[in-house]
């Protein structure tokens, strides 16, 4: 009965305390904003780094390695700009990790309305296209590469690839322009 | 141009054939692994995170309000365990107390104990006359206004009101506290403490001892009349007023199922005279 008596007093100074913690802190990065950023955020960073480093163990621990080293660094963040933050982080422990071999991507192909039965002719011939495209992929300077990819395979406008990457969308497109120019180039005298 | 653009749309078509090589589940397992460093790497910071994410007020009411309901029940539990009976037919009644010990007790005596608690501490509150029967386990503690009876042994007779207290021990030993003391008394031993003195126990031998018998009999051996008509009052419901002189003592089996007779036979002896009024109450007194 002493405790039931005790309960407002105890949920009053609860409230209080809750109150003005966020009144202090009111740009700190609360758990649930941390958690809710990962499920936004985490599969374009672990793809933005594949897409740079065509390794998808490396892409996966630098990924996780961003948002723990955002989660350490809530309190000195600014929250309206956690996407560029974790993507600026991402791509900075990459460059320190990244070894400098040669780029070999290994794209998983979807299983979609395209199992028509085709001639074996033509399944090699689209073996072949898949395989130069992705060895052309890895001709691709940085920068481009990683922003042509984020906008043909997950989708990304524009505009959210200039977001999380920190780049005007100008500079956006000049990359997408490049990509899309050297694949074509690599592409035209084979096929 | 148009070569161009054909190689574009190739491309595209094979482009968006493409996903990155993850397997589907590894968004989720990658998150619990980060949730789990953050975890263990905490060390001097705040360990509030995921999976234990900190409580706002609405959390900590209803945990508040979790465990004042577990409190509450938890008293409310051990609360209905509370049995108080009193004797109210009009012969001896049995109990059985939760560790199968029986209690045997006159018309009109009480007896209170907690079955919930009774694991743990059997006790009972006793007023009127008795006879424990116990079975062997923990302390059995019978607590009266006047002094407790410890079980030692397994069977007694207590008798007591809110000043006096008899105990006779018929098997073992039992042993009585009040706030003069201790006494330990055996099989066939009666104690007795007059107005919760303890300087006036009396230690009697086996003739002295009040018989528990399931009748509608009262059995006394050189008892004080104060004591007897005590009796009577309780066994009988009514209220006695007593004018005897306080040194005399009465030997005797009285039947209390026949009120008138019972009173004459008590008088006899003392030549004493039994008085009723018309609110039912009675005065006992010399000639």
């Amino acid at each position: 009965m002493v405790i039931v008596s005790y309960l407002p007093l105890a949920l009053f100074k609860t409230k209080l305390e809750n109150t003005e913690g966020t009144n202090r802190n009111r740009e700190k990065l609360t758990a649930q904003e941390f958690e809710r950023a990962f499920d936004l955020y985490y599969k374009n960073v672990r793809n933005f780094l594949y897409y740079k480093t065509s390794q998808s163990e490396l892409a996966e621990d630098v990924a996780q390695d961003a948002f723990v080293k955002l989660w350490e660094t809530r309190d000195k963040i600014d929250k309206s700009s956690i996407k560029a933050y974790v993507f600026t982080i991402a791509n900075n422990l990459a460059i320190n990790q990244l070894k400098r071999d040669q780029l070999k991507f290994k794209f998983l192909k979807l299983q979609g309305d395209k199992m028509d039965i085709k001639s074996p002719e033509y399944l090699l011939e689209m073996q072949e296209f898949d395989q130069k495209l992705q060895d052309t992929l890895a001709k691709v300077p940085d920068g481009a590469r990683e922003v042509f990819l984020m906008n043909r395979i997950d989708g990304l406008k524009y505009r959210e690839i200039a977001e999380m990457l920190g780049l005007s969308m100008k500079a956006v497109e000049k990359r997408m322009s490049r990509a899309l120019a050297i694949l074509r180039e690599e592409i035209k005298g084979k096929f | 141009m148009g070569r161009d653009r054909e190689i574009e749309e190739r491309i595209d078509r094979h482009i968006s054939g493409w996903k990155a090589p993850f397997e589907y589940d590894s968004e989720s397992r990658a998150k619990s692994a980060v949730m789990q460093r953050i975890s263990d790497n905490a060390g001097g910071e705040s360990r509030t995170y995921i999976g234990e994410r900190k409580p706002n007020s609405y959390t900590w009411l209803k945990v508040a309000a979790a465990v004042a309901l577990i409190f509450t029940a938890g008293i409310a539990y051990f609360l209905t365990g509370n049995k108080d009976i009193k004797n109210v037919s009009e012969s001896f009644t049995a109990i059985n107390l939760p560790d199968g010990s029986t209690v045997l007790f006159t018309p009109g005596s009480t007896i209170s104990y907690n079955s919930r608690l009774w694991r743990w501490n059997r006790t009972v509150k006793f007023s009127g006359e008795g006879y424990f029967n116990v079975k062997s386990g923990s302390a059995f503690t019978v607590n009266t206004q006047v002094g407790n009876v410890e079980v030692l042994g397994t069977a007694f007779t207590l008798w007591a009101d809110n000043k006096d207290m008899f105990a006779h021990c018929t098997e073992g030993s039992v042993r009585v506290r009040n706030a003069g003391g201790e006494m330990t008394i055996v099989s066939g031993e009666f104690i007795d403490i007059q107005d919760g003195d303890m300087a006036a126990v009396m230690l009697f031998n086996t003739q002295g001892f009040i018989s528990p018998r399931p009748e509608r009999f009262l059995s006394f051996e050189s008892v004080p009349v104060a004591i007897v008509l005590n009796e009577l009052e309780r066994s009988l419901r009514l209220k006695i007023k007593n004018e005897l002189p306080s040194n005399l003592v009465y030997s005797g089996i009285l039947d209390i199922s026949d009120e008138n007779q019972c009173f004459q036979v008590f008088c006899k002896p003392f030549g004493a005279i039994v008085d009723k009024n018309a609110d039912g109450h009675v005065s006992i007194h010399l000639k």
